[in-house]
């Protein structure tokens, strides 16, 4: 059994598993829908705190910043209330059921199963309401539990026929919201015994899953064992030709979203620090260290082909994939090199982006470079201009010199691939072996 | 001509794209070198045809996860 046949055989069928598992999926697909929700919210919070004093100053001054924290609070704020119904939604529709009532079930499910209470120091007991630090944040895991198991019961219970069946002359619309109400009421009524048990022991369960499992699990995303973990798996699936960033990226990108976040609401308070609860790793570091000019940062590589290559297919491919890496766009690489099962490059494919995201946290970790200030740049953003955004000035200057860090560590190793496409290019045009010697030496 | 870059169930790929029966478009298996397969196909639009095969690929259950690139040769 060659190599291919072993990745084929062994290692695909257990990513596949675990790609293709029901609750993964669903949760795959929903948080899909926070992406947008998190840049938009992104983007009203970089004009409010606009890392430009006189600008910031401005929007200050004409008294547009609380229009646009408020713009924030009211998309990158609701994170965990739009998980919870997409997620549902997902998990439905994937199996085939109609999807929108099981969504509108989570949403009931989710606030019933939080505290509508505002803890007031002045006011014992605090005051009637929902605090929005569990619709954002810190419900999101809570939220994704509570979506898959919802989007799990609705889906059994409309397969099993546990429904008020309408003669088939009734409009759809109208049978399906019949359809919603026997699931609706069992989650309901489960979720309010939930509520009822956890309620006798002065918790919910929004708190309970924060406390228990939220909390340690951001921990977790924060560490550097997670700064080595998550490059090396993305990468190491890459180069065997199974997509990284689907695999890893739908179960690792909510928690680092989280963590995006919360630090976008220590920012917006001014209390942004590891003390306070800040978040060294987030999804902005993942694009920022990580995977600039795509993935395994091949700019070391575009910069070799495009001033350095002999090779006639090297330098037409430098130039051809030049403009797409400048948006982080690095598919003409990743395939025309190709570096994909080439084991001349995965050494420096899996360490470029491994040292990028590791530097980075130790920076942070030291403060030499600030945490991410909460705001998510779209991924297609060029390199330097996306750390400006995502972190600041010295995100962008630490982008530059991550850079000029891939092109020396992918010098060697692509400069060898490169002689190798060349001698096979003469070797076509039929040198002798002394004059490629020469050619090469030159 | 269209080029299919996948290290990983390059049969299958085949099998698949030179099974597609569609009235309006067809693709036909010519060579592999390394990762790279390459179909002959009949459409006018290879950027078409390009995304076709791409999307049919990824409708596999096994597609979804599959790091491949599908463009015109």
């Amino acid at each position: 059994m060659n190599f291919t046949d072993t990745t084929q055989e062994k290692i695909l069928p257990i990513v596949m598993k675990f790609v293709n598992l029901k609750p993964v999926q669903a949760i795959k697909d929903g948080m899909l829908f926070i992406m947008p929700l998190s840049i938009v919210g992104s983007l009203f919070l970089l004009f409010a705190e606009f890392p430009y004093a006189p600008v910031k100053d401005f929007f200050a001054n004409i008294g547009w910043a609380p229009a646009m924290y408020q713009a924030n609070n009211a998309t990158m704020g609701i994170m965990a209330l739009v998980a919870v119904i997409a997620i549902a939604h997902s998990f439905a529709k994937n199996e085939g059921v109609e999807p929108l009532g099981a969504g509108f079930t989570g949403l009931s499910a989710f606030l019933l199963l939080l505290n509508w209470n505002i803890p007031v120091e002045e006011v014992e007991g605090g005051v009637a309401g929902i605090a929005t630090n569990w619709v954002g944040s810190e419900g999101v895991v809570a939220a994704i539990i509570i979506g898959v198991f919802v989007g799990y019961i609705y889906t059994w219970l409309l397969k099993k026929g546990v429904r008020i069946k309408l003669p088939e002359t009734v409009p759809s619309g109208v049978a399906n919201s019949f359809n919603a109400l026997i699931p609706l009421f069992i989650v309901v009524l489960l979720s309010a015994i939930i509520y009822g048990i956890l309620g006798s022991m002065n918790t919910s369960f929004l708190d309970l899953i924060y406390t228990t499992l939220q909390i340690p699990l951001q921990g977790l995303s924060d560490s550097v064992a997670m700064a080595v973990i998550h490059p090396l798996t993305v990468h190491f699936l890459w180069w065997f030709g199974i997509h990284g960033a689907v695999t890893v990226g739908g179960i690792v990108e909510p928690i680092l979203r989280t963590n995006l976040a919360g630090n976008a609401a220590l920012y917006r308070a001014g209390e942004l620090s590891l003390e306070k609860g800040g978040h060294i790793l987030t999804v902005a570091n993942t694009n920022v260290f990580m995977t600039p000019t795509g993935s395994g940062m091949t700019f070391g590589i575009v910069f070799y082909m495009l001033f350095s290559a002999k090779s006639e297919q090297y330098k037409a491919l430098g130039k051809l994939a030049i403009g797409s890496s400048l948006f982080n766009i690095n598919e003409p690489i990743i395939f025309g090199t190709p570096i994909v099962m080439n084991p001349l490059l995965f050494l420096p494919f899996i360490l470029v982006p491994m040292i990028g995201h590791l530097s980075g946290y130790f920076l942070i970790r030291v403060g030499i470079l600030p945490m991410a200030h909460g705001i998510e740049v779209p991924w297609t953003t060029p390199p330097i201009i996306q750390g400006l955004l995502a972190g600041g000035w010295k995100w962008a200057l630490f982008q530059v010199v991550l850079l000029a860090m891939s092109v020396v560590v992918y010098f060697p190793f692509i400069r060898a691939a490169d002689q190798q496409a060349y001698a096979q290019e003469q070797a076509d045009g039929e040198l002798t072996p002394d004059q490629l010697a020469k050619e090469i030496a030159e | 001509m269209i080029k299919i870059s996948s290290a990983l169930k390059q049969d299958e790929i085949v099998e698949l794209l030179n099974a597609y029966d569609d009235n309006d478009l067809e693709f036909s298996f010519v060579k592999k070198e390394g990762i790279a397969l390459y179909f002959e196909t009949n459409a006018s639009d290879l950027e078409e045809a390009a995304s076709t095969a791409k999307a049919l690929i990824k409708g596999q259950p096994w597609g979804s996860i599959l790091y491949f690139q599908s463009i015109p040769a």
